[in-house]
């Protein structure tokens, strides 16, 4: 039996997010998926909902309007660690510039940097 | 014939008499401050625009020199000019060569040499002027070109990268029905359409900004009436109740290709940025055109634009924040052609309200 996940997907793009919401639900990792449009709501969400027991993998998009994915990230750091605890978050951007990977990478609260489309051999190599 | 802008020239020397005699001289040509106060002439540079400074050499409180020095700094675009009346022309030279002075004259000044001298002077603060406006202009040119390959790039690879995604699930929802195939061909067809929008708005951004314009006559009736037709195909067209008024008296001259990029976009959004739950969708489109001058008003009932994004809106790739996002080149777009055509454009929208821009061009003239 495989583990399962909460999802929660962040993308201003709605293809994308249907793309990704098939995805997952093809892949038998997701319990829930959950998707936002913009970063604010998805922040919001994070801060009026406890933690749960399983795991939620957050899978956020470079370029959003109003609120950058990067914007998402400082922010959500910023959270007490009782809200953080259990959501490991990903990059998942069609980005074709290694500086963007770089900056990324560097940030403390990211787990990883995954391309568009996403590769589900990948997330679940990286879910362990 | 063009109109010559007078020269603004401020003369400092301690010696009256050389101060009259030099307005005497020029004031017809030129625009003349004089003082005999190094304090006093630097306030003039802060207050005037001044072109081209003269000092005398040998002052009781200060050199020439050392005052082009002191000034140098805050005021380095007049240039300066040195007089000397002894034979300091060891101290000429040096100011020369060090660049702190352009040209020296030696007293008794002798009218036409000074100026010439002026004239001469005039030219390199002419010639420095524009190439600063020049390189100011470049590097804007640059700024925008690197801001724009980052984004479009990106801009482009996204639906493509959207296309691939559907592809890759299309071969992983097993069993294949028709129903599945159908759903995934649309999502490609969404995701080409909006990449060909994207590129649709690069290629009018890149009409647009090609120096020349074309001057023809406008038949504003029959460019409203095909930008209209354009829209036949786009989903949601047909529950928009369009509210058209055309008031076009005479001919009206200015470049068609500008004007059409201006009201496509501006309708193209009207369009899109529709709330989607309302039954009165409207666009209202009211247009008055003289010989002289044109007024375009574009309104709709839409989403609006947020306060704090209306200020951003027609800068380059900037997105509102709204879901359905564009691509952030038309308006920018739209306001660079109606700057090109000497014109201005307004904007006012509330959130969740509508939005209105208004537009006011002015005939070019027909060049014969």
């Amino acid at each position: 039996m495989t583990k399962l996940f909460n999802f929660v997907l962040i993308d201003d793009s709605d293809l994308d997010i249907f793309i990704n919401k098939k995805f997952l639900s093809l892949s038998g990792l997701a319990s829930s998926i959950r998707s936002f449009t913009d970063a604010e709501s998805a922040l919001s969400y994070f801060r009026n909902n406890p933690k749960t027991e399983t795991e939620t993998i957050v899978l956020l998009d470079l370029q959003l309007t109003g609120m950058s994915g990067f914007d998402f990230l400082d922010a959500f750091w910023h959270f007490d660690e009782a809200l953080r605890k259990n959501v490991r978050l990903f990059m998942l951007s069609s980005t074709g510039d290694d500086d963007d990977f770089k900056q990324a990478i560097n940030h403390p609260g990211l787990e990883a940097v995954l391309s568009k489309p996403l590769d589900l051999e990948k997330l679940k190599s990286l879910l362990g | 014939m063009t109109i010559k802008p007078k020269i603004s020239i401020l003369y400092l020397d301690d010696e009256l008499h050389n101060l009259e005699s030099f307005k005497a001289a020029y004031r017809k040509d030129y625009t003349i401050f004089t003082t005999d106060d190094p304090e006093e002439a630097e306030e003039i540079l802060k207050r005037e625009e001044i072109q081209i400074v003269i000092a005398d050499q040998r002052m009781p409180q200060i050199t020439g020199v050392e005052f082009f020095e002191k000034i140098r700094s805050h005021h380095s675009e007049p240039v300066r000019i040195l007089i000397t009346g002894y034979t300091d022309i060891k101290a000429a030279i040096d100011s020369i060569n060090r660049g702190e002075v352009f040209r020296f004259i030696d007293k008794p000044w002798d009218h036409d040499y000074v100026k010439t001298a002026i004239e001469n002077a005039y030219d390199i603060y002419r010639t420095r002027k524009e190439l600063r406006e020049r390189n100011l202009q470049l590097e804007k040119a640059y700024n925008e070109l690197d801001k724009f390959i980052y984004s479009a790039s990106h801009d482009l690879r996204a639906p493509l990268m959207s296309i691939l995604g559907i592809a890759q699930l299309a071969k992983l929802d097993t069993p294949f029905t028709r129903e599945n195939i159908d759903n995934y061909l649309n999502l490609i067809e969404q995701s080409v359409k909006k990449l060909d929008t994207f590129i649709l708005n690069i290629i009018d951004y890149y009409k647009n900004s090609r120096s020349g314009t074309e001057i023809n006559s406008v038949d504003f009736k029959q460019l409203v009436e095909d930008i209209k037709d354009s829209f036949h195909f786009i989903p949601g067209n047909a529950e928009v109740r369009y509210d058209i008024k055309i008031e076009q008296e005479g001919e009206f001259y200015s470049d068609p290709v500008k004007l059409r990029i201006i009201l496509n976009n501006l309708l193209g959004n009207a369009l899109k940025y529709q709330k989607k739950d309302v039954s009165e969708k409207f666009i209202k489109i009211d247009i008055k055109s003289t010989p002289r001058k044109c007024f375009i008003l574009v309104e709709d009932n839409g989403i609006g634009i947020g306060e704090n994004d209306l200020e951003n809106i027609f800068k380059m790739f900037f997105r509102g924040t709204s879901q359905n996002s564009g691509s952030g080149i038309g308006l920018y777009v739209v306001n660079e052609a109606v700057h090109k055509l000497n014109g201005n454009i307004k904007v006012s929208s509330t959130q969740n309200n509508g939005t209105t821009f208004s537009i006011e061009i002015p005939s070019t003239p027909k060049n014969d």
